[in-house]
């Protein structure tokens, strides 16, 4: 009788006849299911992480999309050197770093759009958490500092908000710094009392740079949000 | 692997820049002129139209002729190649010289560039109010009879200003003054933001400023 051996493992460029005979599956039928089972609990639980983690990790890095435009210079905000507050003080852009800034220039016989930006600027502030509150300042520059005297802004700005800080200099100065800033004033074409000027708000974020403005017509829920993303 | 895929999307964006967008610069200045026709001319006269300004002597002559033919070309080109919508288009020239009460001098100064007073129209004011206007806003030299023949001395070139007062191109005469191909290209590219950056679009031009344009 010839004992039935194993065939002698050969190299494989010995002979082409020499074809390895069929291997016997390396898995029961049940174990295959078992591993293709594990295969789809697994990929069901990435797409499950996917779900719950990725819309928060997308809100992580997603940009806040901004109501008014951003700018994008990192050039610091023109200095409002000459002005001062109505205190007296002179208005010092060191002192402001590390707040946000919100700034507008009006007058306190501004018929319409100083009341109206203002008090939407109160109701933006009344919004905010009183931490969010703590780190924003309001500041409106006199355009008509020849009728506007320290008493008169401060009574004008606080009206619509106690914190609320007036900013007055003489006439070229403003006009100066308002230019910087985008701002125009001008008296009115018909002779009359009131002035023309830009009705821009501007924001300048803690860095000291000029960061966002915004048309006169923002609402104070996306000033809110707006002012809230520049905050650190 | 969201975070793999939001980085991926970021390299392609810079990459292949799929919009293209021109940076947010700054804030043009504010400022109250006048202009050829003897009218109060502001910069929120512009508001809501895209202002191309240049500069210039009022007796420029030769040494602007460049530029103006630039103006010309563009002027021409940017009804035909340009969809701004409904945003209009001007170009501004602001004097260089004092005009103080004296609107004639931009009228002459206009006529002579070929500005038809609508479309591309003079601006100017006291010396003082436009040294510091074209200096500390537009951040561009100008030296009154610096020049070799006693002439102004400046530092020609163009600025893009967008409808909401934002610098968005900055173009020296060197390298692009009479390259109205520049300005029309620029123009067009800002032209399709102001078209298409609404709703969920605008998402994506935020994300080709973040990407394209940040510092």
């Amino acid at each position: 009788m010839t004992a039935l051996r194993a065939p002698t493992p050969r190299p494989a460029a010995e002979s082409a006849r020499d074809v390895p005979p069929p291997r016997p599956p390396r898995h029961r039928p049940g174990a295959l299911a078992l591993r293709h089972s594990r295969s789809l609990v697994t990929i069901a639980l990435a797409v499950l992480a996917l779900l719950v983690a990725g819309p928060r990790v997308v809100a992580r890095f997603q940009p806040h999309l901004y109501a008014g435009t951003v700018l994008q210079s990192d050039r610091p905000a023109p200095s409002l050197d000459g002005l001062t507050f109505t205190s007296g003080q002179p208005v010092s852009m060191e002192a402001l770093e590390g707040d946000v800034v919100l700034v507008f220039f009006g007058y306190t016989n501004c018929p319409d759009v100083c009341p109206t930006t203002m008090a939407a600027l109160a109701r933006t502030m009344a919004g905010l958490s009183p931490g969010e509150r703590d780190r924003v300042r309001v500041l409106m520059v006199s355009v008509d500092p020849a009728r506007d005297d320290a008493p008169t802004l401060a009574g004008y700005v606080t009206s619509f908000d106690p914190a609320f800080e007036g900013v007055l200099g003489p006439v070229d100065v403003t006009d100066r710094i308002a230019s910087l800033y985008g701002v125009y004033f001008a008296p009115d074409d018909a002779g009359g009392s009131t002035i023309d000027h830009s009705a821009s708000l501007i924001g300048i974020g803690p860095d000291g740079a000029l960061r966002v403005v915004w048309p006169p017509n923002v609402t104070e829920q996306a000033l809110a949000s707006d002012v809230r993303a520049l905050l650190p | 692997m969201v975070v793999a895929a939001v980085v991926v999307a970021a390299f392609a964006f810079t990459v292949w820049q799929p919009i293209q967008v021109l940076p947010r610069i700054e804030l043009a200045p504010g400022y109250a002129l006048v202009d050829q026709r003897g009218g109060q001319y502001t910069s929120e006269s512009g508001r809501g139209s895209v202002t191309l300004y240049s500069f210039a002597p009022l007796d420029c002559g030769a040494r602007c002729e460049a530029a103006d033919a630039t103006v010309a070309e563009v002027l021409q080109r940017v009804t035909a190649e340009v969809d701004l919508g409904n945003v209009g288009f001007r170009v501004v020239t602001i004097a260089l010289d004092p005009v103080d009460g004296d609107p004639s001098l931009l009228a002459g100064a206009a006529q002579r560039s070929g500005a038809d007073g609508e479309r591309w129209r003079w601006i100017g004011g006291s010396g003082e109010r436009v040294r510091t206007l074209v200096g500390s806003g537009f951040h561009r030299s100008i030296a009154a009879g610096a020049g070799t023949g006693g002439e102004t001395a400046f530092d020609p070139g163009f600025v893009l200003v967008d409808g909401n007062g934002v610098i968005r191109g900055d173009y020296r005469y060197r390298t692009t003054a009479p390259d109205a191909d520049k300005l029309v290209a620029n123009l067009q590219v800002l032209a399709s933001e102001i078209r298409n950056a609404h709703g969920a679009a605008s998402v994506a031009y935020e994300a080709a400023h973040l990407f394209l344009c940040y510092p």
